[in-house]
């Protein structure tokens, strides 16, 4: 908790007091004296219930939606500020900011009463025009005592975050071709699982992980059988969006759209994302509809800080590292751009 | 209409743009609750109705004027009501305003007469209350055309209170503003507080609430009604641009009824309480009317008001003090301006006053008593001052005229000489007088100062200054005859001095016989001085009227300084004497000298200044050698020379009578007023509040008199005024601090003894281990209070863990207040307590909260021992 001082109100309280004590030395009137002990009572009572009171204000954040949202769907996000206390009308108010990660965000600050002994909620209505993350950062509750002389701020930490997914988009019939990438290559999350084709079945040997148990063997036949999976012959399509500012609404739904079309062919595919600091790449296996959620609230993040103009470095960082580009997805300026038109690109 | 479409087409373009921008808006914000416009209003209403109530009520309660309390009441809300109800919405509030105003005009011609006639019963009672203040024999009366006061007060309560309601309704309802509130409501109680008159507490509980309330309302920003759309917003949003290109949005919610009801509630609370607590405390003693330089100036204005209607306050004009020159009517009020008329030097030789004459009053016509200028008149004979020798003492006075006006000269009684450095002055001693002295006195001439020795005391710019030979002593009559008088002198005085305008002896005799005072003239007259005693007796007798006349004033006159004037037409004289009976010097002086003529006695009006002995007190010592100032056989004791500031305060009127074959001597016809220093008990704040909480009988003598010329009075308390002045809000501001002292005193012991009360209630029990647990509580909260730890409620591990580390450290930082620049750390010693006994402790702790009541009373002792030694 901090405080800050208001000395204009301060100034203005303590000259007012003054013209009341010249009004009831010279003027020798009682109910400016009567007054003017009414404003000396009223400073302490002012500065330290509130501080006391201020104490025990609990505030709240909750969202009406935990899970995602979609573009254009409101959501309401409620407020609450408890006052157990018997004193009304503190002078609350709340600092919190508001924004989708990938645009910005801008401040707001809720000025309202804690009302004696209630929760009062404010409702907060939102609507959303473009997918990504929208984040409520909350940082601090303020309450003001009744004369202003004094604001005590506490801090209140919380955030909320509320995805909201790409809207849907029809792609045209798309041939897509995988790629193939040698497991001992840069793709650090291969290790064999990337596939289900068992290549044989055999016996334990020390250091075979746990994982690799065939364990409906073992319960039928009490044999400790290992499975063992084909390294080499993985194939996988790679998604490679690359991220502009100003196409940054088709860029989302034309990747998301991708993504789930080879999920509904059932292909278990990869998505290739800049590192954080552009220069190296992150690779996703993606399976299911959750890791392509996943994918794409990493997206929210890794993309947060473009500006208008700018385009992500993927495809300068993923052409060194792949030159053949064999299988590629990219995904640039709202298109779909093939690896036949790599070419001529 | 316009405004609100433009307003809304406005939010949305700028909603479009955060959308684009940000990929999102915020709508409306909204409580959920119904927005309540009504209840709203409805509450403003109360507030505006306890204003009007508690201003219009109180006034006419406090002056026991009485009214048809519930009609008054039931107007008044309903009036309020209509008030507030202007801004319920747009039409209400176009509409509403011209329904009032019709109102309003309708019910004052239809109600015309008995509204003007309950203004003039009350305007009646109050100048009787002022009146009976005051104690003024004359008041204006106005005519009330309808009798029924009960009805007509009514009428015109509602009338005012009306047009009080429109008023505050714009200062609560449209601005909650405090200071126009407090003084359209303030502004007409002082028409009785201004005569100590105090309205009933409640209507004071009424004002005080109104204040508290609307004081918390504006300060918290929370009393504006939800803007009347089909949403009904109940914030308002305000978007501001950064400094750093960041955009900030304000949202403020606007009111709820709710909010507001408990903040009233609240505000009556603390009204009643206060006002109780104060009555408490000022109870015991009795309300005087305490007097002060404010009061002082306005009560002048307020008394010619009382008397003669407002209209009289244009057409008249204040003296400052100083010499009135002879002119008498005009002056309703003397307010002396304290600036310094002269310097006086001399050596002080008696308690009593030193006068110093300048203006001789000859015939009194048209309220102006004609006298001599400085140029003594050639009509006149010779003679000789002093009226008497003095038996060997002389006394010299420097005398500085910085602004006492340079017609006349001003000198003491029994001055003999007076040199000057200016030669145009002239010499003001008549030669023959002078001629005498020298001839006599001649020794005395030898501590007459030159010219390079005067120039020493001309200072700034002071036109004269000049030095006077005088014979000191105490103002006693010698009876014994005065050999300069010749007889062609005292034929002079008869024929001049019993002058009396035409056609005012009649009054002047009907005077004396009301008054009892009597002299025989002839009798007295042509006494053979060489018989001592019936020349005693003589002087005797004609000093005895001039006592009577001056005991017949104190007894049933007042002094005042600001009397009101003469009206056109009346004679200065006989309207003092007949109907105003009240006045200051120059009222007594002029009365008396005519009176005394009128008994046969040869009386002068004259104008000076007096040197009060509180004056010589206040005055600056000079350095220097009394025996050069002055040759007596008995010097005064502990006397030195003084150097006394004169102001114009100390101007003053008197009268000289002649006493056959003796010369003239001063007296004093100017009664005392009363006490100008304020008693113990007047100063006492008990008296001060005992006026606002109890009606009481009043001490209505009037203060106001600061003519320190008025030998009783003298200048008392100047001095010290302004510290007694504060002295007043000393035992109050005593009384407010203790409560306060007390109070916080007692919530820090309440703290304090609560988790020892609880552990000990708990030990009854047999509860080791709830009263170990409620002991330790204390711990966290102590170092959060102390910045060591973040949160108030840690869990015991936590605590454990800052306290190990702290212990380990020997030190630890004091946490910075979070959002504030970081300053210099600052560390905090570990407490005594070792990591075993941290450990031991700890484990008893876990023990007493997870084990259920199995903490032994030993283990208890020991924990609480070791609790006291982790802070």
């Amino acid at each position: 908790m901090y405080r800050t001082y208001h000395p204009l109100y301060i100034i203005s309280y303590i000259l007012t007091i003054i013209l009341f004590v010249l009004g009831a030395v010279f003027y020798r009137q009682p109910l400016i004296a009567v007054l003017l002990l009414l404003m000396i009572v009223l400073v302490p009572f002012s500065v330290f219930i509130t501080l006391i009171c201020a104490e025990r204000l609990e505030p709240d954040a909750v969202s009406d939606r935990s899970g995602e949202i979609s573009v254009a769907q409101s959501v309401t996000l409620t407020l609450k500020l408890t006052n157990p206390t018997i004193i009304p009308m503190l002078n609350c108010r709340l600092d919190f900011s508001l924004g989708n990660s990938l645009l910005g965000s801008f401040d707001n600050e809720v000025v309202m009463p804690a009302e004696a002994k209630r929760t009062k909620e404010v409702r907060i209505p939102i609507e959303t025009s473009m997918p990504g993350m929208v984040r409520v950062v909350f940082s601090s509750l303020a309450v003001t005592d009744f004369l202003h002389f004094c604001t005590f701020t506490y801090p209140y930490e919380k955030i909320i975050e509320l995805p909201v997914m790409p809207t849907q988009r029809q792609l045209p019939p798309l041939q897509f071709t995988k790629v193939s990438i040698p497991s001992d290559e840069a793709v650090s999350t291969g290790d064999g699982d990337l596939t289900t084709d068992i290549k044989e079945v055999r016996e334990y040997r020390n250091g075979d992980r746990l994982r690799d148990i065939h364990w409906k063997i073992l319960a039928r036949k009490d044999e400790i059988m290992v499975k063992e999976y084909d390294r080499t012959k993985d194939l996988y399509y790679v998604l490679l969006p690359e991220f502009e500012y100003d196409f940054l609404k088709d860029d989302l739904e034309i990747f998301y759209a991708c993504g789930k079309e080879l999920l509904k062919r059932k292909e278990t595919f990869r998505v290739a994302l800049a590192g954080d600091t552009g220069d190296f790449l992150e690779m996703y296996k993606v399976a299911s509809i959750e890791e392509l959620d996943t994918v794409l609230y990493r997206i929210y993040d890794v993309y947060s800080g473009l500006k208008s103009g700018e385009t992500s470095q993927i495809y300068d960082v993923f052409s060194r590292q792949y030159p053949d580009m064999p299988g590629v997805i990219r995904i640039h300026r709202g298109n779909i751009v093939m690896p036949e038109i790599i070419e001529e690109y | 209409m316009a405004v609100v479409l433009g307003a809304k087409r406005k939010e949305q373009a700028q909603r479009a743009e955060e959308l684009e921008r940000f990929g999102l808006t915020m709508g409306d914000f909204s409580t959920g609750n119904k927005s309540n416009r009504f209840f709203l209003c409805f509450i403003r209403a109360c507030l505006i109705f306890l204003a009007t109530y508690g201003t219009v009520g109180g006034v006419v309660s406090a002056i026991g004027l009485q009214y048809a309390v519930p009609i008054v009441i039931v107007a008044l809300f309903v009036l309020a009501f209509f008030s507030a109800f202007l801004y319920y919405n747009k039409i209400s509030f176009y509409i509403g305003y011209i329904v009032v105003f019709a109102g309003f005009i309708v019910f004052s011609i239809s109600s015309y007469w008995y509204i003007n006639s309950g203004y003039q019963a009350f305007v009646n009672v109050l100048y009787n209350k002022y009146s009976d203040f005051f104690a003024l024999l004359s008041v204006r009366e106005a005519t009330e055309f309808v009798t029924d006061r009960y009805v007509t007060v009514s009428y015109a309560m509602i009338f005012i209170g009306w047009f009080f309601s429109i008023l505050l309704n714009i200062a609560i309802s449209g601005y909650m503003n405090l200071p126009a509130t407090f003084l359209l409501t303030f502004l007409p109680l002082q028409t009785v507080f201004y005569i100590d008159m105090t309205p009933p507490v409640p209507y004071l509980v009424m004002l005080i609430t109104v204040y508290v309330t609307v004081a918390l309302l504006r300060r918290s920003g929370h009393f504006s009604l939800p803007y009347k759309n089909a949403k009904g917003e109940e914030f308002d949003r305000v978007r501001k641009k950064m400094k750093v290109g960041k955009e900030k949005h304000s949202h403020v919610y606007l009111s709820s009824s709710s909010g507001m009801l408990t903040i009233a509630g609240y505000s009556l609370l603390i009204a009643t309480v206060f006002l109780l607590i104060v009555s408490g405390v000022f109870s015991e003693l009795g309300s005087k009317y305490v007097s002060n330089k404010v009061k002082n100036t306005t009560d002048a204005y307020v008394k010619t008001a009382v008397q003669e209607g407002l209209t009289s306050l244009l057409n008249r004009y204040r003296a400052t003090g100083g010499l009135a020159k002879g002119r008498l009517g005009g002056v309703g009020n003397v307010a002396p301006d304290f600036q310094t008329d002269m310097y006086v030097r001399f050596v002080p030789y008696s308690t009593g006053s030193v006068y110093l004459k300048a203006y001789t009053g000859v015939t009194y016509e048209n309220d102006s008593f004609n006298g001599y200028n400085k140029d003594v008149s050639l009509d006149e004979p010779p003679m000789p001052d002093p009226a008497i020798s003095a038996g060997g003492e002389y006394s010299k006075m420097w005398i500085q005229n910085v602004d006492a006006g340079h017609d006349y000269y001003f000198r003491p009684y029994d001055s003999y000489y007076a040199t000057f450095n200016k030669s145009k002055c002239g010499n003001v001693i008549a030669d023959e007088t002078t001629e005498y002295a020298h001839q006599n006195y001649a020794e005395s001439f030898e501590m007459l100062d030159s010219e390079t020795e005067m120039k020493e005391f001309v200072t700034g710019d002071a036109w004269d200054n000049y030095e006077v030979l005088f014979v000191p002593y105490e103002m006693l009559v010698f009876y014994q005859p005065n050999p300069n008088v010749t007889d062609e002198y005292e034929e002079y005085v008869y024929e001049t001095f019993l002058d009396i305008p035409e056609g005012q002896r009649e009054e002047l005799e009907k005077f004396l016989d009301e008054a009892g005072i009597e002299y025989d003239a002839s009798k007295w007259r042509n006494v053979d001085v060489n018989d001592a005693e019936a020349y005693q007796k003589a002087q005797q007798e004609r000093l005895d009227a001039a006592s009577d006349l001056a005991v017949y004033f104190k007894n049933n006159f007042d002094y005042t300084m600001s009397p009101g004037v003469t009206p056109s037409g009346e004679d200065f004289v006989t309207y003092f004497l007949n109907v105003q009976k009240r006045g200051f010097c120059a009222h007594y002086a002029a009365s008396s000298a005519l009176l005394l003529r009128c008994l046969g006695i040869p009386t002068r009006y004259v104008e000076g200044y007096v040197i009060s002995y509180e004056d010589v007190l206040d005055s600056d010592g000079v350095e220097g050698d009394v025996s050069e100032w002055q040759i007596s056989s008995d010097t005064y004791e502990n006397a030195g020379i003084v150097e006394v500031d004169v102001t114009d305060a100390s101007a003053h009127a008197w009268i000289e009578i002649y006493l056959d074959g003796y010369g003239w001597i001063p007296y004093e016809m100017t009664p005392p007023s009363g006490e100008d220093e304020l008693s113990a008990s007047q100063l006492s704040l008990y008296a001060l509040f005992e006026g606002l909480l109890y009606q009481t009988a009043r001490n209505t003598v009037d203060n106001g008199n600061d003519d320190a010329g008025d030998i009783v009075n003298g200048n008392i308390g100047r001095v010290s005024g302004a510290f007694k002045a504060l002295d007043f809000l000393f035992r109050p501001l005593c009384w407010v601090l203790g409560v306060l002292a007390a109070v916080i005193f007692s919530v820090y012991l309440y703290r304090y003894l609560k988790p020892v009360i609880k552990s000990r209630r708990l030990l009854k029990n047999g509860d080791y281990a709830g009263a170990l647990l409620e002991r330790y509580k204390s711990v966290p909260r102590k170092l959060y209070r102390r910045r060591l730890l973040g949160k108030k409620n840690q869990t015991l591990r936590d605590t454990e863990d800052f306290i190990k580390k702290w212990v380990e450290d020997g030190k630890t930082e004091k946490e910075q207040a979070f959002g504030k620049k970081k300053r210099k750390a600052v560390y905090v010693k570990a407490p005594a307590i070792t990591l075993a006994e941290l450990g031991e402790i700890m484990s008893l702790l876990r023990k007493a909260a997870y084990s259920g009541n199995n903490l032994g009373g030993d283990e208890y002792r020991r924990g609480i021992k070791l609790i006291r030694k982790m802070l």
